[in-house]
């Protein structure tokens, strides 16, 4: 069970990361503590922040340093143009992945659910 | 490396040797130096923050051990940045359908271009044919001027476009296409310059053959020799563009 639990997260890493910084900037830490408070998921950082160096790196988010009131220099950052189409991507194939598993558990052909979410 | 506020140095080095150790954890990823360096100002940042709220005017040594057990171990950046590749991820699954990819309009512009080299050079020279009482207008004058200069221009400007689309189509991971198209754009004309490059080539061998030493008209001018240059020239040109498709297969986008 546990490691399909693991399996199950890592592919939600990148698309919880992207929702957060779609209500607006934040930096890292601000992040993981909004994270750490989603029910199951358990992020820490050793798999957040480097992922918010992977996404940058793909242009999906865009950061800025700005002065810390407790330390060094703190990263802030922001969902790009492209970050945010790529999330609706990813909505959208949630959204049809959830629908197909929730249709093939009630025992229904995967396309009814298809149909119902307008696909 | 920025040190938090009022620690001692003896401090300061425990927090200094586990960045550090998150620095070579990280070593092992493929993500850059800035982007390691990155990661390890979060965890700094982190570390400041949690110092911070435990409000000690000065963090004594068993504060911040107590901190850094709260944290990921070094070695874990290791784990979980493998685990996390791209290729595993609910975004690589998420790639749009082919109808909602876009034809990459630089590729497609690299192409316009090229036509322009081949119709706007020749137009130019047949329009700017000028005899006595049949002198362009104005608006002819500048018009050709301006198909001359798009021709001419068309081998750099074609290049240089396709080497911009085949970076856009492999940086937007799928939502662009036209691979094929972005490496017809950069090979054509740099193949084309080729040509009597491998003519030239293919001759002298020729002629080498045969034990003679052709002059430059001679070698253009021979049936045998343009032949051999041309086979010689397809043969590179071929293999020049199979390992260029068989190379962009294993790149997102391409089609």
């Amino acid at each position: 069970m546990r490691a399909w639990i693991a399996q199950v997260r890592k592919g939600l890493v990148e698309f919880c990361i992207l929702a957060v910084l779609d209500r607006g900037e934040a930096y890292g830490y601000q992040l993981l503590q909004e994270l750490a408070h989603v029910e199951g998921l358990a992020l820490t950082e050793s798999t957040v922040y480097p992922m918010l160096s992977r996404l940058q790196q793909d242009g999906w988010i865009r950061v800025r340093a700005a002065p810390s009131p407790t330390g060094p220099p703190r990263r802030y950052y922001r969902l790009t143009p492209l970050g945010q189409s790529r999330l609706q991507e990813m909505d959208k194939y949630w959204e049809q992945i959830q629908h197909a598993t929730n249709a093939l558990r009630k025992g229904k052909p995967a396309n009814d659910s298809r149909k119902k979410s307008g696909e | 490396m920025t040190h938090a506020k009022n620690l001692a140095s003896d401090v300061q080095r425990i927090i200094d040797d586990y960045l550090d150790a998150i620095g070579v954890a990280l070593q092992k990823s493929r993500l850059t130096r800035e982007e390691r360096q990155s990661v390890v100002d979060n965890v700094e940042d982190q570390i400041a923050e949690m110092l911070n709220a435990r409000a000690i005017a000065t963090p004594a040594e068993a504060d911040v051990r107590a901190v850094l057990a709260e944290l990921d171990s070094p070695e874990s950046y290791a784990e979980t940045i493998e685990s996390t590749a791209p290729e595993q991820t609910l975004a690589s699954h998420a790639q749009p359908n082919a109808g909602e990819r876009r034809l990459s309009k630089v590729a497609v512009v690299g192409a316009v271009w090229a036509i322009a080299f081949f119709t706007c050079v020749p137009l130019f020279f047949v329009a700017w044919t000028v005899t006595p009482g049949n002198e362009p207008s104005l608006l002819w004058f500048y018009t050709g001027r301006a198909l001359m200069i798009a021709g001419v221009s068309a081998p750099l400007g074609t290049t240089l476009l396709g080497l911009i689309a085949i970076g856009q189509i492999r940086n937007f991971q799928g939502t662009h296409y036209g691979m094929g198209l972005a490496i017809a754009d950069t090979l054509l004309f740099p193949l084309l310059a080729a040509l009597p490059v491998c003519v030239a080539a293919g001759g002298t061998v020729i002629a080498a053959i045969n034990g003679s030493s052709p002059g430059w008209y001679e070698l253009m001018t021979s049936p045998t020799a343009l032949t051999a240059g041309f086979l010689f020239w397809l043969l590179i040109a071929t293999a020049v563009v199979w390992l260029v498709q068989r190379w962009s297969r294993k790149l997102p986008g391409a089609s």
